[in-house]
């Protein structure tokens, strides 16, 4: 693997949010650090792609947004997971458990 | 739910624009900062920091133009800006802006007007239901000569009606028929048709008020909507009111659809006909027409396969009336517009079609030069990161914006111009078989511009477009204002569409051209009367209240009152006058030794009165005219001829004393008193059939088409009230109706080639002048393009007249090409108008040599601009420039 930090696979992000937001409330930034100290720093997310995707949860209904004030007096918008976000995380899991497992059994027949 | 949720996010961002932008602002701000603050807690300086994270993160302004590409309110905010600066872009040029919107508004305005006309007189659909099923059933006889109407005896039909088992439904209705109606105000004439009533039925068709009529109802007539409409002012009470229709009493039962025209489009009422016992037994009085629907899954074939059964049964049964007499069925055609009036509005459609071409080629050709000039702007955007596809959609929302300014200019031409057209068409038309006076702008013209202007908004504006998106950066950006390789491409194109255009344009002119002249040879044409200074007058009887011998004396005191009005120098009166469409046909035995075969002849018969001839100046050539005596009911049997009708029976002889072997209504023989020249009695443009006169009180004639025909010393129309007040002293519910000249009556037999000439010729001139500005655009254009090189070439010592001359060849040259296309496919085209024309050829060599001499002329004066601007060039000027 490169040290390069790698590209999402396509649809995978918004999967990553979810479950990000399913374990704590957080804004943006937070969305983002947990991600790369998740991954081990392999998925880094610029600004642009990130917010564009937290855009399209908060439209779709799964994941709701609020104005808080963060620990350095400054405002971040805190998003938290809707229980229609939570039920799309699940069955989101679910089917990427057995894409990846599908996959693998592919790969290691070879 | 969350389409809701995401609908109304979007336009709160949309109206609430600032707020929304200083949030997401705020949002990925403190992202970035935080960001920041934790790399300066590694120990980074803050610039360092931040410098940092735009690498990592990407910028503020980047990140915000992602997440705003990613909703649906920013296309439509893309759009609106497009909208602002290509406003911004045509208020900097209103010369152009001007130009092209008004180009376009012809086009359409043209087109949407012959749209409608298209729609409302030749599209216009069937109102009946399943009209594949309905047919036609007429009689022919031994006799019948051909192209005589053939009609049905009212005990035929009513056997018909029994024994035919082919058809749902057998209906039939009188073609002609005419009442009184004696109401408020004038006495005024209404055109009823006598039907079955089980006519609506057989048709599919229901009234939109009230009802049709029940089985053997009389006594109650159904509207036309255009009736109800103009004469009752569409008044919702109208159901049950009561109607005096010659002097009796009737009852409004419906109204019909306004699109229902049964038998023609200027039917205004309809009465039930119900046939008494003698009627119903009569076999020989053939005066109805026939329609029928089939069964269904029954052919046209199986059908007359029936009729002939029946035919040949109904000869056996009454071989007095029927011998020989068969039934033919054929497909019901409905009132369908004339072939004169078909062919007119088929070439103004192929006319508007070549303006639109024209159009669209000036205004591209306008675009294309523009482009062209802001290769240097579309440049320095590219460069500023705007994409192709931004660059095109912008060049596109420009020409849609001049589209759609143009579209609504073109519909308010085609309002004018619809309008300029109804007027042109006489209100007085007897058998009028079209609606043309209902035309007016419909729903589906104004979608049909609607789409127009937009197609040919994206088509004009994409060409460009895409050229100009096309451009290698730095090339334009380098070589900005001069010539480059994508410029020389772009003015080939113009090239080719402006010889496209001359083309178009002498295709036009040609095309009106010979209309014109055969419209100007129509009106000059010899008619065989001299209609100068007559005044027409219809004065239709009513049949109840004057029996045929009162009749006579009526017309005989009203001829003898106009007669006294000082003024008045003769009168006379006609059954019917001709040029108004409408005239009787007797057949008549084909003479001995006859070269058009033994079939019968069709003889135009005319009912006059003595002193006719005279009004009309209608000379005679032997012989004399009828006299007061002959005029009589009991008198004995006399006729006059015409010339063409003596040369087909008395070939070489005088016709006068010869007789005419059952031509009187008891079948006996009429003696030939006089001979008269031929005049013509359809249309100036048809040769004179065989006419045969009688004098009125001779003969039962249809009193309903009676017309005076008063000659004057001076302006025949002073002569209208003295004539109204004669007619009045006699009756004074008689209506006077369709007073006007003679004139008149002639130059409104030809309005089809009046309006059609007209319009072609206003849209030959329009295709001129667009020509013209497209030359002028074109080689403004070049002019402008090729400074730098007319300022070497000058410097070099050419002189004013060798540039005057390079830049007219270029022009006369576009200009000889597009001729020699244009002259190419005239000559292919003028064929089709052949039945329009009279007097001159289609391909008339005088005509196309004058009108591509007119065209070069045009173009020339068009080129001439430029080429002055050309030999203007300072060398130093055009050198330095650069």
């Amino acid at each position: 693997m490169s040290d390069k930090p790698s590209d999402l696979v396509q649809g995978t992000l918004d999967m990553l949010i979810l479950k990000t937001l399913a374990l704590e409330p957080t804004h943006g930034y937070g969305i983002s650090m947990r991600i790369e100290q998740m991954s081990k720093g392999v998925f880094r997310l610029n600004a642009g792609s990130l917010f564009l995707a937290i855009q399209r949860l908060e439209r779709d209904g799964l994941i709701d947004g609020e104005w808080k004030p963060t620990e350095n007096n400054r405002r971040a918008r805190y998003y938290t997971l809707t229980a229609k976000g939570r039920k799309r995380l699940d069955s989101e899991t679910r089917e990427w458990g057995r894409q990846v497992a599908a996959i693998g059994r592919i790969l290691e027949a070879s | 739910m969350s389409l809701f949720r995401n609908f109304a996010t979007g336009l709160r961002s949309l109206f609430r624009k600032n707020q929304v932008d200083r949030e997401l602002n705020e949002e990925v701000g403190a992202y970035l900062e935080m960001e920041a603050a934790e790399k300066m807690k590694q120990g980074m300086s803050r610039k360092d920091a931040l410098r940092a994270v735009r690498l990592e993160r990407g910028g503020l302004e980047l990140a915000k133009e992602v997440v705003r590409s990613g909703n649906w309110e920013s296309f439509v905010e893309t759009c609106w800006q497009d909208l602002h600066v290509g406003l911004r872009m045509l208020r900097k040029n209103p010369g152009f802006a001007a130009v092209a919107v008004l180009t376009l508004a012809l086009g359409i305005g043209a087109n949407t007007a012959i749209f409608s006309v298209v729609d409302s007189v030749l599209l216009r659909p069937a109102s009946y239901a399943k009209p594949s099923e309905l047919v036609d059933i007429n009689e022919v006889g031994p006799e019948t000569a051909a192209g005589a109407i053939n009609e049905v005896s009212p005990g035929d039909f009513i056997e018909w009606h029994k024994q035919a088992q082919a058809f749902q439904g057998m209906a039939a209705y009188q073609r002609w028929e005419f009442h009184a109606l004696t109401g408020n105000g004038e006495p005024d004439e209404v055109w009823a048709v006598p039907v079955t009533t089980n006519l609506f039925s057989v048709l599919g068709v229901n009234t939109i008020r009230g009802r049709t009529f029940a089985e053997n109802e009389t006594q109650a007539v159904v509207l036309s909507y255009q009736y109800w409409e103009t004469h009752f002012s569409s008044d919702p009470n109208i159901i049950g009111k009561a109607l005096a229709l010659d002097g009796k009493s009737y009852t409004v039962l419906g109204v019909a659809p306004a699109d229902f025209e049964f038998p023609r489009a200027n039917t205004q009422i309809w009465v039930p006909v119900t046939f008494s016992a003698a009627e119903s037994a009569d076999h020989k009085d053939r005066r109805l027409s026939v329609i029928a629907r089939l069964k269904s899954g029954v052919t046209l074939r199986q059908a007359q396969a029936v009729m002939d059964i029946v035919s040949r049964r109904l000869a056996a049964q009454f071989p007095k009336t029927n011998a020989g007499w068969s039934a033919p069925v054929s497909r019901f055609k409905g009132p369908v517009a004339e072939d004169v009036l078909r062919t007119a509005i088929l070439a103004l459609l192929g006319a508007v079609t070549f303006v639109l071409l024209i159009v669209g080629a000036n205004v591209a050709s306008m675009l294309l030069a523009r482009g062209t000039t802001r290769q240097g702007e579309m440049a320095i955007r590219a460069a500023l990161g705007a994409g192709r596809l931004g660059l095109i959609r912008q060049l596109v929302v420009e020409s849609v914006l001049l589209a759609g300014a143009g579209g609504v200019g073109g519909l308010l031409l085609a309002r004018w111009g619809l309008r300029m057209m109804v007027s042109l068409v006489p209100k007085y038309n007897l058998v009028e078989t079209e609606s043309v006076h209902h035309i007016s702008m419909n729903l589906t013209a104004f979608a049909f511009t609607a789409a127009l202007s937009l197609m040919t908004g994206a088509a004009v504006g994409l060409l460009p477009a895409l050229w100009v998106s096309n451009l290698n950066l730095s090339e334009s950006l380098k070589e900005h204002g001069r010539t480059s390789a994508a410029g020389a491409g772009g003015s080939r194109l113009q090239r080719v569409l402006v010889v496209s255009e001359v083309a178009l344009a002498l295709v036009l002119l040609v095309g009106a051209g010979l209309m014109i002249q055969s419209f100007e040879h129509l009106e000059t044409a010899p008619t065989g009367f001299n209609p100068d200074h007559l005044l027409t007058v219809r004065v239709p009887l009513m049949s109840y209240k004057y029996s045929r011998p009162q009749s006579a004396d009526f017309y005989r005191e009203v001829l003898d009152r106009i007669q006294a009005i000082p003024g008045v120098k003769s009168v006379g009166m006609a059954n019917n006058l001709p040029f108004t469409g409408f005239h009787l046909s007797l057949d008549f035995p084909a003479p001995p030794n006859s070269p058009g075969g033994s079939g019968p002849v069709l003889v135009a018969g005319r009912s006059v009165s003595p002193g006719y001839f005279r009004a009309m100046q209608i000379p005679l050539i032997s012989g004399r005219d009828f006299t007061e005596a002959e005029n009589q009911r009991d008198a004995p049997c006399v006729r006059i001829v015409n010339r063409t009708m003596a040369r087909l029976y008395w070939p070489g002889e005088d016709p006068v004393g010869k007789q005419l072997p059952g031509a009187c209504p008891n079948d006996g023989p009429a003696t030939v008193v006089g001979q008269v020249a031929d005049s013509k009695q359809d249309s100036v443009d048809s040769e004179p059939h065989p006419e045969l006169y009688e004098p009125y009180a001779q003969h039962p004639f249809a009193s309903f088409l009676v017309t005076l025909i008063i000659r004057t010393a001076s302006n025949p129309t002073g002569a209208a009230a003295a004539v109204r007040d004669a007619v009045r002293q006699v009756d004074s519910d008689q209506p006077v109706i369709q007073m006007r000249t003679m004139q008149d009556v002639v130059s409104e037999s030809i309005w089809r080639q009046h309006v059609s000439a007209s319009m072609l010729g206003l849209f030959a001139a329009i295709a001129l002048v667009l020509s013209a500005v497209g030359i002028y655009g074109v080689l403004s254009y070049s002019v402008s393009r090729r400074k730098h090189e007319i300022g070497i070439r000058s410097a070099l010592g050419a002189t004013r007249r060798d540039i005057l001359r390079m830049v007219v060849g270029e022009g006369l040259l576009l200009t000889l090409i597009g001729v020699g296309v244009g002259v190419a496919v005239a000559l292919g085209l003028t064929r089709l108008l052949t039945g329009l024309l009279y007097g001159v050829r289609p391909r008339d060599p005088l005509t196309f040599v004058a009108l591509a001499l007119l065209l070069i002329i045009v173009a020339l004066v068009a080129v001439y601009v430029p080429a002055r601007r050309a030999t203007s060039v300072d060398p130093m000027v055009a050198l330095r420039y650069e």
